[in-house]
């Protein structure tokens, strides 16, 4: 190997490392109140059909046929009955830990919750019906919903909870 | 005979209900920061490095069917005819899903790091690049891209048009409507001319709301629902300036 390739080689290294350098790992009370829920425990919270409630923080939004979904990241959903555009309806929020996105076909509505995915079917604004839970849809990332940068955690314990959103 | 008039009177208004729907599944969409997308039988989904198939044939029952790596920066996902756009702080990528299975990976348009929401429309996508606290902190551009993905495999930039803030978008025929940050919701007139081949678009501004910092929109059916914060607000595009529907608090 030449002297130059050498060289850029060291170049290229320290500036990684000067970049690694930028995450300090930190043991202040943002860490310390982190818990841990196994995935069973997780699970077995499961979700909540609950009566509508006033929107926070409006996040995604989706139309299916007349009804409105408007999602509270990591809550949950807002069911509205938009029949009539002049004079939507609120019909339930459903409660929904790790909650980011959705999406229905056939008047089944999909929501992620953290790495499960849940199937509910809405054709019945009145009597929203959880269907089932399809375990480990997705990746569970663990940066999701709380402030864990620069802590150390180990998944094997489970799903991250409390500290700091 | 009075039963017989009533019925056909039923059935016409029964078959003109039907002819108003442009296909026979039932009307369903997402907003433009959407990281689901439903495609025939098969749900899409991204997040962080992975994008996950899963079959939906069975509606009640997804399955889940295969993982696929995608790069650790991606935001957004939408579906177009065969293929995936997934709106990234990099750039664009594009996604070949004739195997609905096993999406891949056909071209990218790189730009600067910026977030990006992704919608296509008649051949042409719209990708707008904004910069906050949250994304990039200040390092990207603003501005709205224009591209042409007429054939997927080489997207050719068109035009980049300089925004405030923009974060979610929609199209519908014509008109396009921006969430621009603090400069408001605003709607332009898409104007498209096609010579020898080579696709010319200009926008021109129709409308804005200026007091709407809005985060997400859906346009269909004449609708215009706008996720703004604290509430969700409702547009009639019928004509403009647009007339305020129904909100929700």
């Amino acid at each position: 190997m030449n002297f130059k390739i050498i060289r850029k080689l060291s170049i290229v290294l320290l500036a990684l490392f000067s970049l690694q350098g930028c995450v300090d790992y930190r043991d202040d009370p943002v860490c310390s109140e982190l818990n841990y829920l196994t995935f069973e425990e997780f699970r077995a919270k499961g979700i909540d059909i609950l009566e509508a409630r006033e929107i926070n923080q409006a996040g995604k939004i989706y139309v299916y046929e007349n009804t409105l979904l408007v999602i509270e990241k990591n809550q949950g959903v807002h069911v509205i009955d938009n029949t009539n555009t002049k004079d939507p309806q609120p019909k339930a929020f459903i409660k929904i830990d790790g909650n980011i996105d959705m999406a229905v076909k056939d008047d089944y509505l999909y929501l992620d919750s953290y790495m499960d995915l849940i199937v509910l079917n809405i054709k019945n604004l009145e009597h929203i019906k959880e269907i089932r839970r399809v375990n480990n849809s997705f990746t569970y990332d663990p940066y999701q919903s709380y402030r864990t940068d620069g802590c150390e955690f180990n998944l094997t314990n489970g799903l991250i909870v409390g500290g700091e959103k | 005979m009075k039963n017989k008039i009533l019925l056909s009177m039923l059935a016409t208004f029964l078959v003109g209900c039907g002819g108003e729907s442009s296909s026979s599944t039932s009307f369903s969409q997402g907003g433009s920061m959407a990281r689901f997308a439903i495609s025939g039988n098969y749900l899409y989904t991204i997040n962080k490095r992975e994008m996950n198939v899963l079959d939906i044939a069975d509606a009640s029952t997804p399955k889940n069917l295969n993982k696929i790596h995608v790069p650790f920066d991606v935001e957004t996902l939408f579906a177009y005819e065969d293929n995936l756009y997934v709106g990234s702080s990099s750039g664009l990528y594009i996604y070949d899903k004739t195997t609905p299975t096993q999406p891949t990976r056909i071209s990218m348009l790189r730009h600067v790091q910026s977030c990006d929401p992704v919608v296509v429309s008649e051949d042409i996508a719209y990708v707008t690049l904004h910069t906050n606290s949250s994304c990039w902190q200040g390092a990207g551009d603003n501005r709205l891209e224009i591209i042409d993905v007429k054939i997927p495999e080489t997207p050719t930039l068109i035009k980049a048009i300089d925004m405030w803030e923009p974060k979610g978008l929609a199209v519908d025929g014509e008109n396009l409507f921006i969430c621009d940050g603090s400069n408001g919701l605003k709607v332009y007139q898409i104007n498209k001319s096609d010579n020898n081949d080579t696709v010319n678009i200009s926008i021109d501004l129709k409308d804005s709301k200026s007091e709407i910092d809005c985060y997400d929109v859906i346009a269909n059916n004449k609708i215009l629902v706008v996720s703004n914060g604290k509430d969700i607000r409702q547009f009639n595009y019928l004509t403009f300036p647009m007339e305020e529907l129904g909100n929700i608090k």
